[in-house]
Order: structure tokens, then C-alpha cells, then sequence
């Protein structure tokens, strides 16, 4: 039966009448009035809605498309012509009803019947009365020159320190800006915390770990004025600076070590990006540089290994490993898009991804500048790359090599050349059998094995069917070489009942191949090439030749067959023959043509074949083959890195390029784009072709790299994006030094974001850090040591009045730690902490190295730090969410892995000597609190010991126990996961 | 006080929730809820949290939801999606089909339906052999038989169904109603998942993604012992010591707190303690279905081996909604083999008869019995429950007996809260290959869904990055037809 046409799909094509359309493209009567009774009115009814100038007008118009007159529907909207007469294929129309690409209507498809008419319409050479003016719609694009005047997108401004009357609160010019402001407001600030509490701030900010018992009681003895600034100093030189505050960075590159999706590959070489990070910032290594590092690190130094691991930051998105074919390029889209979003909102503040699919909404991007930006890409793919630290080193150690091998290959190619055609042609004159290939060696033999029976015997794995060793005496057996065993003879000189002997030879061939082997045995037998049993016949009889046939399927080089023979009683012996390959076909061929007649290639394909069975030959090979081994091996580090040219979606000729996309839809292209940057971050054209171009001036100028253009255009602070970059990274300083930022949405710098509580203290700082060639370590400096960092945390009610959300920061706040310093104190506190740095990292959470270096795989995130807040490392995080759940309870009272860190810490306290409860909630205190306790909690405390001891009742273990339930108990504290 | 856009924009994200921590609160959360109309003006003296139950947008149909989802995709024309055209036509070319539709290649040839196909109930609805059970309720049920998906592949359908986006990272439906409701039973998490073998794409398919961690599900092995982590003492302890360590850890953070009176979430965290004590308990107990007469055991088939687990999980999940749980999410199948694998158990590339008769029969029974004990107990009504994969299969086969996925057609099933009984929406072509009339979208099937639980999908928003999304994306029509 002949099936029904689908109603989807295409319908075949009618033949247009030539007669609806005169040939001055005048309208015949058949034309019009098969418009207005099949087209018009379903126009009307389905599409007028979303495209008409009523539409326009009531700002409904969707995509640019009007199709309520002739100019308009032919012009088409954003995708292009909705109709171009005559061609169905170019009419985007049809496309669109048909549901190949847009589905319209979008609500429900028109039936069969009607696309049909569309279809013949067009045919028809789409005759279409509608003479009406198209109203123009204007594709508004963004107006930068407004854009640019948003504060955050103006220059920094020159700021001088205000004046302050309270001049004994402030230490530095940043206390000046936060008193102008409190005193606006009639608010007083705190004092200074107490040095119990200013020792934990600073460990726990600055390194993310406590302080130990000496250091605090260090620096609570120490009197001296510049104590705080000494302590600080000595944080910031420190290795764990870098580790706390990488991990920032981390969550804001998305930073992980798996590709995410169903089968979350590992990338096993990704941790060098954390490397990286940490390394850079314990080096104070200017933020500029670091910023073009990881935009293009890999082509401004390509040597440099930490150039390459920085660009781990634009591969550590996702990547699907598996997809079809119709998935690739929009992931490819999609990852271009994940790289430019997370590029904007963590270097500059900016929601650059909003305006993929359409101009910004609310900030001065446009879809052009985003696809433009998008394209600085286009050539970018991330992969493992084979990083050599000494590449000239390398090359010199290869020419030394290869100068030395020269001489092996030119001996065997003369060899080749002036003896082995001679050597040819006496053996086909001679016409013996073709000389073999495989050289056999004489077979060593080792037995009897006895057991009880022939079955155990034939079944039981003696040591030489384990492992063969000629040199190793099994018992009193030794192995025998036996030169007179030649082949194609029985052998019958085995001995032994109910046992076994083992036989075996080294086979040595140049090509990979099967041979064929002939076996006789008495009784059973069993062989074994290359460890592989590929006969086993417990069968009882004589030996005879030919009784097996097998093919012994050799690897190129050392082969070894190990025949077992097991005899059940009587006389045993065994038979071997073996046949060279058979001649291939090709080569026969050959052999069968008279010498004269043979072409070069012949020649050659011969003297290949023949080589092999010549000793000669086969001497020198062996020598070019071992001197071979010699071959320097360059020392390689594979590092994740991004590469001009690297791994993507592969889907054809548009892999590596970059179309501006109507709606973000990659079907939808609307022509390529080429690499650009920001408007709203470009002052200066002239700049802007310097970035882009080598040499602006010259006749044909060379584009240069767009990635170096880019991380250019991003670091320049007076014509391109890096006065931007400067007040995103000082907003996150602050913003992780106090809580919250001076801009409160860290990453949106844009209009939908906050605006600066102070906006003249955000400049003063990012030009601090642009004039201090952008190290950040002077900026850190320069806020802990202010009064207002230093400043207690006590309430005030005053204040409190005023600014209860203290927005003006007359207190500093107590701050959950993150995931990651919980589970860096619960090590460091109960003393099993590892401070090892760098390199792979554990996928376990009991594994007692800082946080930082734990493996991030993005289908198993570590459980412990996951139930603190820590990101998924599918987005960039800027700011994390704090969140307070009973889950973070059971955890901290049930959770094994907690109870070990308690019972750790409960034997470090007793280890030390400690065994009165006393001493041990003193002790207790002293390492999980950095103070002692106050009497009424040391006696509470000692207490509960006493009670929890007396609760476990006979049980010899009772003390120990309660120890371990009181330590558990100081780690549920509040004051251990908070610091004020 | 505040605009609307800038809802969310409450000095920064991190601010709301430190203020808004479990067990306590601030004025500053009530009137940003209040901005959503998520709150009533009445709350605003009482102490919202994170979790805390919060006022829908409008009156809802459905309190809670039970979601029955078929990892791997059953095929639409094998379950209710009848098409007599396809039988008719086994082995032909089907014209037009594009063998390039799944994740292999397809044969462009018609493929009919192993099974047999009967109407049912007073809707007449078909329902083909392999759903005994299920066939029976069809009069509560409204099929959608013209659903769509973006992703021919099962990681990004998976996604795109829980989250209305195909890629990782944007918050599941249960994360969104979580955030938008909150929990009912603070002795219980709001958002539970319940499976067997960790489905294709693993945690991430129902991850809150930039939503707080409070609002992701808690997943639930049925195969495991203890179905929560950290729900059981450690070792030797008794409730009484642990009793005992918590009222002096209450004593000792209650000091703490008491000198930091503007750290709400100090507060919090003394709270949460406390919670988890009471979870202690409450947890296992809503999971136990051994409390269950045998009878009811029984009839959801707990005593057979086949449907033993399935039948357990929908017990728990039945628990869990009567116990006040918002959203279980139950994925639910046997690998059926013939393409099937274990974390994709409909998936049957090169047997769909085989594959689907074992993986319907591990589910048919439960899910059957399920709605006839909500039913019986009141339930059906204030629960939502949804049934289907996360896209279809090809009318055309793959080898002589399989079918691809299908992106372009598949049946979705909705009963009780809210739902119209009998209702058939939407249709494919006659062979049952593309969804041709009253398309629905995965955005809405969304917006109907929280449009049901009281939400207008349109007002539920949440800031990231600087931009205000929605569960919907831009898009989201509601199916106002089956509703009732």
C-alpha cells in the first residue's frame, strides 16, 4: 500500500503556471485572486498578529518582520526574506510554517493543505497586490554615547581623602572616606576589637586557617604600636595567603577538573589553573598580567608554563562529550557563550551574555558587540597541551640524536641498496622454499611435574605455566635447552606419571602475522603464546605428527610458546613442525613476473618483503632498532590549556567561526563577524585598531592575534576596559575582606546592579592599585590595616537606628566561613592537617590536605563542602550564598567523618598531656577558639564530661568517649564556623 | 519601598540570605517576599526563613506534586499515543522522516507497535497493553500528546525537563518551588528525589543550580538502607547523650548569639540543631513503609520482585505528600534491556517491545495503585501527579525492532490537583511522529505546572548574575484546557 504523505513534510513540488505572472512582472488576475482567497487570509489571521504595523505600533512586532505588504515580506525581518519569489528554498516563510526552522504559528501548524498553497504561491512567483508602504523599523542600536555616561563605565576619577573631624579613629585614607560618611550620617564607628579577636580576623581572612595557640598568645602579649601591621605583613608573605584567596577566584572562573554533563570526563591536567592562581597571587603578580595571562597566556608566552596554565581559565567550562551531530554547533554557541559571560561578569562586572540572544536590556551591549566580542574566540579550542620546559634544550638533544642515528639508517638502506638485490636473485635462482622470516630459538624444557591424578596434573597451573624464568630453578627442576629437538620429529623422551613438562621457545618475527603450527602429544597437551591459552586437548594416546593443527597469531618481535605436555602413564612425548607465512598474494605476483619485468615499485615492494629473511638485514635493523631506544624523550607536562586551533564541536567548515546569530539561534545566521570589543568600553578608535591590528599605519595592515587584542583592550585603564577591570577587582578585595562589597553585586557592575555605598573610596582604590602597577597585595594591605576593618563587631543602638543593615560599616560583621575553611580549620584544629601544596588533588573528602586542593568533579563534588555553600563549578560565582540548613547539623553530630576530627582532636589534647577535664576543656579551647574558657564555661564544660563519662556507665572506654562527645561538641560551636 | 525589578536586589543576594536564615528572619526578607506577593502584609511581625512556608501568587489547585519520571523515554506510540495509520504501515518508507532525528540513524521505515492498543474508561482514552493498571484512571487523567523537546539527547533533555534549559546550571522545577513556597513540614525536606540507579546526567538533572543549596532536593537511593546521610547517631551514642551534648551546644551558641544580637543567622544556626534532632526521627518515619497495612503493600505491589522497588517508592513517595513534603520526584523504571541500560532503563534502541514490557510492568502496578490510594484518601485532589520522559521515540525504526529518541513528539500524562479528568490535548501526525496540534513546549508544561501549585510563572523570579531569570525562560504558555 502506498503510504500517505506526511502532512509535516514537504509536499512534492507543483509546477508553477507560467501563465499567473506576465513577464514585465505585472500581476495577472489568476495571481491576485489566488493571494487573496488562499494567502491573504491566513496572513490575517495567523501571522498579522506578531508582524504588521499594527503590531509595530502596539510593540508587539516580533523579529523584525513585517508581513502585512509586498515590500515587507520580501524584505523579510532579522533571518532575512520571508519570501523570495520563486524560490521556495530561499523563502524563509516556508521554512518557518513548515517548522524547519522557526515553528510558526508558534502556537499550532497549518494544516497540510494551506502550507501547500504557500508553497505553490511562491512557485507562483508570490503575486502579491499589497502596494502599501512598509513603515520602517528601526533596529534601534544601543546608544554607547549615552551608555558611557553610567558610573561605572566613566574613568576613575582623581579623589582626594575628605576631611574628618575624628581624626584619632582613622589609620588610613581609607578610614577617611568610611568617617566622612558616618559622620554625614551621625554615626559613630567602633573601636578597635580586642587582639584575641583581631588575630583570628586576620588568620582566617588572610590565610584561612587558625592561629596557633603560640602565635595567638604571641601577639596578645605583644604591645608594640605596629604589631597588626607586623602580623599582616607576615600573612601576606606567607603560601597560605594564596591558597585562601585563589579559591575566590576559583569560584568565579567556574573552575573545575571534570567536563560536567552524563559522563563528566576527567581532565586529569586542569589543576594547574589552580596552580596557577595560587602561585600568581603568593607572587603579587600585577592583576593586568594576571588578567592577560588568562585571556591569552598561551600566545604572548608560549614557552611559559604559567602562561599556559592560566588559560585553564577560559576551559574550565563545561563540555558535553557526547552529543549528535545536531547538537554541535549550538554547543559550540553555547560554549563560546559560557567563556564570554563568565569573561564578563568576573573581569568586569558586566552581564555581557544578556545580549546573545538580543541588545541589553538594561546596559549599553549590544548583540553586536557581543558577537563581535564573541569572536575574539572563534579560533579557541581547549584541550591537553605538551608543555616543555626547555623546548630549544629539546631540539638540540633531537639533532644530536638524529646525527648519531643517521649512520644505522644509512648502513641498512645501503645494505638494502647494494647487497640485498643480489642476495634476491641467487635465491630465486636457487627456487628453494622462500627463506622464513620467524627465527625459532632451540627449546628449553623444564619437568616432571607430578600431582595425584592426569586430571590435576593437566589442570594445575605448576610455576612455569605462571611465569617462565630459564633462570630460575623450580624445586629441584631446572630449566634444559635441548638443541636436538629439531622439528618435524616426535620426540618421545618425556618422563613421569600423572605429570607434566613444560616446553617452551622464543619466536622472534619482524611483521605481525599467523603462522601455522602442527602438534603431536602424548598425552594431553596444552599450548600458550604470548601467556594466551590457544589449545588444550586432555587427551590420552600416543604422539603423532599433525595431531593439532593451530595458527600462531605473532606479534612483530619476541613471541614465546609454552607447550605443556601431561602424561597419564607410560611413554610420553611430543611433536612440533611449524610453516613460514604463506607468500602473500601481492608478492607472489611479483615473484611470478621475470626479474626484468618488474617496475621499481616492484622492485622496492619486494626487497621489502625479502629483507626479513636475511640475517644481514636483520642484524643491522636490530642495531637501528636499539640505538633507537636512545632517542631523547622531551620531559612533558600535559597542562589543560586554551590554544588557538585546540579541541572543539567539530560540525565542518564553521567550526572555527563566529556568525552574529538572530536571537542566538545558530540557524539563524545573519553573516560573520569579525573581532571587536566593547563600544561602551572604548574611548579611542585610534587604540582600538592597535589592538586588533600590528601595524594600523601600514598599507594592508596584519590583524594580530584578537585574544592579545583582547587582553590589551581589557587591561588598558585610559582607552579601553581596564579602569572597569580595576574597580571589579578592588569592589572584591573589599567585598571579601568585609562581607560585602562597596558594589554589593560583585559581578554586575551594569545598572541592574548595585550602586557603590562609596563611590569616591571605589576609585580612590582602583587607582591605588593601577598606580601600584596593579599588585594586590599592597590594596590588601592597605584595608586591614584601617581602622574600619580593625573595628569591633559590638552593637550599637544608635547605629542601629540609622543604618541597621550597617551599609556604612560601623561595625565589622561576623562571618560564616566558607565550605572549604570549615573543613581547613577541622584539620588544622585537630592537628592532622597536610600543608602540602600544588599538584592532583583527591576526589576525598578525608583527605587531609587544605581544601584548595581538592579535586573538583563536577557529578561528585565533595559532600562536606557542598553542604557549606561551595559553588558547582557550572557558573561563575562572585558571591556565595550563606545558607543555614538542618542537613549542616546531622552532619556536624552524626556525620562519621566530623566524629573522626573530634575524636583526632580529643587525642592530640590528651597526647599532649592533658588529663584532667580541666585541662582538657582548657586545652580544648586554647586550639578550637584561639582564647581560654571563661569560668563558667569551663565549669559547664567539665560538667558535661563528667556526666557524659558517668553515662556511658562500665563501659572501659567511657572516658575516651566523652572526651570525643565534648570535642565534637566545641566543633558544633557557633563561634568555631564564625569569626567576628 | 522597593521596584519590582530591583526585588531582588536587596543590597546583594548574600545580604538576603544571612538576614534570612533558617529559624529566624528579618523585616528585610518579609518585604521582599511581600514584593513577589508571596507573603501576606500580616507576617511581616513574624519571623520568615528560607524554608518557611510562603503565600502562592493566587489560590492553587495542588499542594504538592508527585512526579513520575521515565529515564531513557517511553515511546509515545508504544503507550498512549495510539496510531492505527502506523499499524497499518509496519515496514514502509515513511516519507520524509529524517533518519538523522535521534542520536543514531534511523531505518525511515514505519515501524507499528508491538503492542495491542484498547480504549478505556469513559474518555475512551487508548491505552496499549503494557499499562493494565494505569488504564484504569485515565478518566483522572488529561494526556498531552503533542509535547516537544529541544534536546535529541538524553543529559540535555533530562535537564531541559527539570529545568527548562538543556544545559547544566539553571535550577530544577523542584529548586523553583521550593524557593517559591517553601516547606510545609519543617521536620522534612520540602523537595525529595527518590530513585534506583542514578539516572543519565546524574545530580545535576535536579540541582537548585544558582538558586541557595537550601532549596536542592534530597535525593534518596530506594536501594539503600539509610535513605538521608547523617540521619543515624554515630556509633554508640543514645538519643540521651546526644540530648544532653545539644542542651549544653543550645547554652553555649545562645551566649554567643546573645552578645551578636544583629547576627540573624546565629540564630539560625542554634535553631538548625534543633531541627535536625526532631529530623531524627520524623525522616525515617515518613520513609518506612513497613508502617503500611500489608494489604496496601500488596496491592502496589511490594510483594513481587518486579515491582517491588518502584512499589515501595511510590508508597514513600504517597508518605511524603501526606506528611506536607512539597515535590517528589520519582524516576522510575526497570532497564528493559534492547537498547536500555541502567541509568536510561526506557531506552530501547534495538528491542522497544522487550524494553518496554519489562520497564513498564516494574512501574505499572505502583503507579496504578498509587492513584487509587490517593484517591481513596483524599489526596488525588491536592496532589499533582505527572507522568512521562524526557522526549519520545521514532514512529520509523532503528534496526528492524528499536526506536530512536524523538525530540518532535511524546505523551505526557497529568492527574488529580488541579487537573480536568478525560482531557485529550494536543495531537500528533498520523503516524505519531511530530506533534502537530496545540504543541506544548517544555516551558509549558512548566508554567501550567506552577500555575497549578498557585505561581504565576511570569512573577517567580530570581536575580543571578545580574539578570532576573524565571523557571519559564521568556516563554511559557499555560495549557489552560486541562485544567479543571
Amino acid at each position: 500500500m502506498k503510504l500517505t504523505v506526511f502532512s509535516i513534510f514537504f509536499v512534492t513540488a507543483v509546477t508553477a503556471s507560467a501563465t499567473v505572472i506576465a513577464a514585465d512582472g505585472a500581476l495577472s488576475p489568476e495571481g491576485v485572486k489566488f493571494f487573496e482567497s488562499k494567502i491573504r487570509p491566513v496572513l490575517i489571521e495567523h501571522c498579522y498578529q506578531c508582524h504588521s504595523a499594527a503590531s509595530l505600533k502596539a510593540n508587539k512586532l516580533q523579529g523584525g518582520l513585517l508581513l502585512d505588504t509586498r515590500e515587507g515580506i520580501r524584505k523579510g525581518g532579522e533571518s532575512g526574506p520571508a519570501v523570495e519569489p520563486g524560490d521556495v528554498k530561499a523563502s524563509a516563510l516556508i521554512a518557518a510554517i513548515r517548522h524547519e526552522t522557526f515553528e510558526m504559528p508558534p502556537k499550532s501548524k497549518l494544516p497540510k493543505v494551506v502550507i501547500d498553497d504557500f508553497v505553490k504561491w511562491v512557485e507562483m512567483g508570490a503575486p502579491d497586490p499589497r502596494d502599501g508602504e512598509q513603515p520602517v523599523v528601526e533596529k534601534k542600536d544601543v546608544d554607547i554615547e549615552a551608555g558611557k555616561q553610567f558610573w561605572s563605565f566613566q574613568p576613575l576619577k582623581n579623589v582626594t581623602p575628605p576631611q574628618i573631624s575624628n581624626t584619632d579613629w582613622a589609620n588610613t585614607e581609607i578610614d577617611r572616606f568610611i568617617l566622612a560618611r558616618l559622620e554625614q550620617k551621625g554615626v559613630l564607628p567602633n573601636g578597635q576589637a580586642s587582639d584575641r579577636t583581631l588575630v583570628r580576623r586576620l588568620y582566617f581572612d588572610l590565610w584561612g586557617l587558625p592561629p596557633d595557640s603560640a602565635e595567638v598568645e604571641a601577639f596578645v602579649s605583644d604591645k608594640s604600636p605596629d604589631r597588626v601591621a607586623r602580623l599582616v605583613d607576615r600573612l601576606l608573605d606567607g603560601q597560605h595567603y594564596g591558597e585562601r584567596w585563589a579559591r575566590h577566584w576559583l569560584d568565579l572562573a567556574r573552575f573545575a577538573e571534570s567536563n560536567g554533563y552524563a559522563f563528566d570526563l576527567d581532565r586529569p591536567a586542569a589543576y594547574h589553573y589552580r596552580d596557577f592562581v595560587i602561585k600568581a597571587l603568593n607572587d603579587d603578580m600585577p592583576y593586568d598580567q594576571f588578567v592577560k595571562l588568562q585571556v591569552a597566556g598561551d600566545l604572548i608566552a608560549p614557552l611559559d608554563r604559567m602562561a599556559q596554565a592560566a588559560t585553564g581559565f577560559l576551559a574550565a567550562g563545561t563540555f558535553t562529550s557526547q552529543q549528535t551531530q545536531k547538537e554541535r554547533e549550538r554547543s559550540r554557541y553555547e560554549q563560546l557563550d559560557d567563556v564570554v559571560a563568565t569573561l564578563g561578569t568576573t573581569m568586569l562586572g558586566l552581564t555581557i551574555g544578556c545580549a546573545r540572544c538580543h541588545d541589553h536590556k538594561f546596559d549599553p551591549l549590544g548583540d553586536h558587540d557581543y558577537y563581535r566580542l564573541t569572536a575574539t574566540f572563534a579560533e579557541t579550542g581547549f584541550q591537553d597541551y605538551d608543555w616543555d620546559p626547555d623546548p630549544e634544550g629539546t631540539r638540540k638533544a633531537l639533532d644530536a640524536f638524529n646525527a648519531k642515528h643517521q649512520p644505522f639508517l644509512d648502513a641498512r638502506t645501503a645494505f638494502e641498496k647494494d647487497e640485498l638485490p643480489g642476495r634476491l636473485a641467487d635465491w630465486e635462482a636457487a627456487k628453494t622454499e622462500p627463506p622464513r622470516a620467524e627465527k625459532l630459538s632451540p627449546w628449553q624444557t623444564i619437568g616432571p611435574f607430578t600431582a595425584a591424578d592426569f586430571k590435576t596434573a593437566f589442570g594445575q597451573k605448576f610455576e612455569p605455566e605462571q611465569k617462565v624464568d630459564l633462570t630460575k630453578p623450580v624445586g629441584e627442576l631446572t630449566w634444559t635447552e635441548k638443541p636436538e629437538w629439531a622439528d618435524g620429529e616426535v620426540h618421545n623422551t618425556l618422563t613421569g606419571t600423572n605429570a607434566a613438562n613444560y616446553l617452551f621457545r622464543v619466536i622472534e618475527v619482524t611483521e605481525k602475522g599467523p603462522i601455522d603450527a602442527s602438534f603431536g602429544c602424548d598425552d594431553g597437551i596444552k599450548v600458550l603464546l604470548n601467556g594466551k591459552e590457544i589449545l588444550s586437548k586432555p587427551t590420552m594416546g600416543g604422539a603423532a605428527p599433525d595431531q593439532h593443527i593451530v595458527k600462531l597469531d605473532l606479534n612483530a618481535g619476541r613471541n614465546e610458546l609454552l607447550v605443556k605436555i601431561v602424561n597419564g602413564g607410560g611413554p610420553s612425548g611430543f611433536y612440533f613442525s611449524s610453516k613460514g607465512a604463506t607468500t602473500p598474494k601481492e608478492i607472489q605476483d611479483i615473484l611470478d613476473l621475470a626479474a626484468e619485468k618488474r617496475d621499481a615499485t616492484q622492485q622496492q615492494v619486494l626487497i621489502k618483503w625479502f629483507a626479513p629473511r636475511d640475517d644481514d638485514w636483520l642484524a643491522l635493523d636490530q642495531a637501528e632498532k636499539e640505538h633507537l631506544t636512545k632517542k631523547p624523550v622531551p620531559n612533558i607536562t600535559k597542562i589543560f590549556a586554551a590554544r588557538k586551533g585546540g579541541a572543539t564541536y567539530n560540525f565542518g567548515a564553521d567550526t572555527r567561526k563566529v556568525y552574529f546569530l538572530a536571537r542566538g539561534n545558530s540557524n539563524t545566521k545573519k553573516g560573520l563577524a569579525t573581532p571587536a570589543f566593547l563600544r561602551v568600553l572604548t574611548n579611542s578608535e585610534q587604540q582600538e585598531k592597535t589592538w586588533l591590528l600590528d601595524d594600523p599605519l601600514a598599507e594592508s595592515p596584519v590583524a594580530r592575534e584578537a585574544r592579545i587584542g583582547l587582553a590589551d583592550w581589557l587591561t588598558d585603564h585610559e582607552y579601553g576596559a581596564g579602569h572597569l577591570l580595576a574597580r571589579v577587582m578592588v569592589n572584591r578585595l573589599w567585598q571579601h575582606h568585609f562581607g560585602t562589597g562597596i558594589v554589593a553585586t560583585p559581578s554586575d557592575f551594569g545598572s541592574q546592579g548595585a550602586r557603590p555605598t562609596h563611590p569616591e573610596l571605589l576609585d580612590y582604590l582602583a587607582n591605588r592599585l593601577i598606580a601600584g602597577g596593579w599588585k594586590l597585595k599592597p590594596i590588601h594591605r592597605l584595608i586591614v590595616t584601617s581602622a574600619v576593618y580593625l573595628q569591633s563587631g559590638d552593637s550599637n543602638s544608635e547605629a542601629m537606628k540609622v543604618d541597621p543593615e550597617n551599609r556604612f560599616l560601623w561595625r565589622q560583621r561576623s562571618r560564616r566561613m566558607e565550605a572549604e575553611i570549615i573543613r581547613d580549620n577541622l584539620l588544622a584544629v585537630s592537628g592532622v592537617l597536610d600543608k602540602t601544596m600544588f599538584g592532583p588533588g583527591s576526589l576525598d573528602e578525608a583527605d587531609v590536605r587544605r581544601s584548595v586542593y581538592l579535586k573538583v568533579k563536577r557529578s561528585t563534588l565533595i559532600p562536606i563542602l557542598q553542604l557549606f555553600d561551595a559553588p558547582d563549578a557550572i557558573q561563575s560565582i562572585g558571591n556565595r550564598d550563606v545558607t543555614t540548613v538542618p542537613p549542616q547539623a546531622l552532619a556536624m553530630m552524626n556525620s562519621p567523618l566530623i566524629r573522626q576530627y573530634a575524636e583526632k582532636l580529643a587525642a592530640r589534647i590528651r597526647a599532649e598531656g592533658n588529663t584532667s577535664s580541666e585541662s582538657i576543656v582548657q586545652a580544648a579551647y586554647q586550639l578550637a577558639l584561639s582564647r581560654p574558657p571563661a569560668a563558667s564555661e569551663l565549669e559547664q564544660m567539665t560538667g558535661f564530661i563528667t556526666a557524659q563519662a558517668a553515662s556511658y556507665g562500665t563501659d572501659s572506654n567511657a572516658l575516651n568517649l566523652a572526651v570525643a562527645d565534648y570535642c565534637q561538641l566545641m566543633l558544633c560551636l557557633n563561634e568555631f564556623v564564625y569569626f567576628d | 519601598m522597593m521596584s519590582h525589578a530591583s526585588t531582588f536586589d536587596f543590597n546583594s543576594r548574600r545580604r538576603f540570605l544571612r538576614h534570612a536564615g533558617l529559624g529566624c528572619g528579618s523585616l528585610a526578607l518579609t518585604s521582599l517576599l511581600k514584593d513577589q506577593g508571596l507573603v501576606s502584609a500580616t507576617s511581616a511581625a513574624e519571623k520568615p526563613q528560607l524554608l518557611e512556608t510562603r503565600k502562592p501568587h493566587f489560590e492553587p489547585k495542588a499542594k504538592s506534586i508527585i512526579w513520575l519520571f521515565m529515564p531513557g523515554s517511553p515511546s509515545q506510540v508504544d503507550t498512549f499515543d495510539y496510531k492505527p495509520q502506523l499499524q497499518q504501515c509496519d515496514g514502509q518508507v515513511l516519507e520524509g522522516a529524517d533518519p538523522k532525528t535521534g542520536f543514531f540513524t534511523t531505518s525511515g521505515k514505519a515501524l507499528k507497535s508491538p503492542f495491542h492498543f484498547s480504549q478505556h474508561g469513559e474518555s475512551g482514552a487508548w491505552v496499549s497493553e503494557i499499562f493494565p493498571n494505569v488504564a484504569k484512571h485515565v478518566d483522572d487523567m488529561a494526556f498531552i500528546y503533542s509535547c516537544f523537546s529541544q534536546s535529541n539527547n538524553h543529559t540535555p533533555a533530562m535537564l531541559e525537563m527539570n529545568s527548562g534549559m538543556f544545559l547544566q546550571g539553571r535550577p530544577s522545577v523542584g529548586s523553583w518551588l521550593t524557593y517559591g513556597l517553601g516547606t510545609e513540614n519543617q521536620n522534612l525536606p520540602g523537595f525529595v528525589v527518590l530513585h534506583g540507579h542514578m539516572p543519565r546526567g546524574g545530580k545535576p538533572i535536579w540541582s537548585p543550580g544558582f538558586l541557595p543549596k537550601v532549596y536542592q532536593p534530597t535525593s534518596i537511593d530506594g536501594r539503600n538502607a539509610t535513605p538521608i546521610s547523617n540521619l543515624n547517631r554515630y556509633g554508640k551514642m543514645t538519643a540521651q547523650q546526644q540530648r544532653s551534648q545539644l542542651d549544653i551546644l543550645k547554652a553555649m551558641n545562645a551566649k554567643h548569639q546573645q552578645l551578636r544580637p544583629h547576627e540573624a543567622d546565629l540564630a539560625a544556626r542554634l535553631e538548625s540543631f534543633e531541627l535536625a534532632y526532631r529530623m531524627q526521627t520524623a525522616a525515617p518515619e515518613a520513609m518506612d513503609v513497613s508502617q503500611e497495612t500489608e494489604e496496601t503493600q500488596k496491592a502496589y505491589g511490594v510483594d513481587q520482585k518486579e515491582t517491588e522497588l518502584v512499589a515501595k517508592q511510590c508508597i514513600t513517595a504517597r508518605r511524603l505528600v501526606e506528611r506536607g513534603v512539597r515535590f517528589v520526584q520519582l524516576y522510575a523504571g526497570t532497564n528493559g534491556g534492547g537498547g536500555g541500560v541502567a541509568d536510561v532503563p526506557w531506552d530501547g534502541h534495538s528491542d522497544i517491545g522487550g524494553n518496554h514490557r519489562i520497564a513498564a510492568k516494574s512501574v505499572d502496578q505502583p503507579i496504578g495503585a498509587l492513584l487509587a490510594d490517593l484517591k481513596a484518601r483524599g489526596l488525588l485532589n491536592d496532589t499533582l501527579v505527572i507522568w512521562g520522559g524526557e522526549f519520545g521515540r521514532t514512529s520509523d525504526s532503528q534496526g528492524s525492532l528499536g526506536r530512536d529518541h524523538n525530540p518532535n513528539a511524546f505523551t505526557m500524562w497529568m492527574a488529580g490537583g488541579g487537573i480536568k479528568g478525560g482531557v485529550k490535548y494536543g495531537a500528533t501526525d498520523e503516524f505519531g511522529y511530530k506533534a502537530v496540534e496545540n504543541r506544548v513546549g517544555v516551558n509549558d508544561l512548566h508554567a501550567t505546572i506552577l500555575h497549578l501549585m498557585g505561581i504565576d510563572h511570569e512573577r517567580l523570579t530570581y536575580r543571578f548574575n545580574g539578570r532576573d531569570y524565571r523557571l519559564t525562560d521568556v516563554a511559557g504558555n499555560l495549557i489552560s484546557d486541562i485544567i479543571a
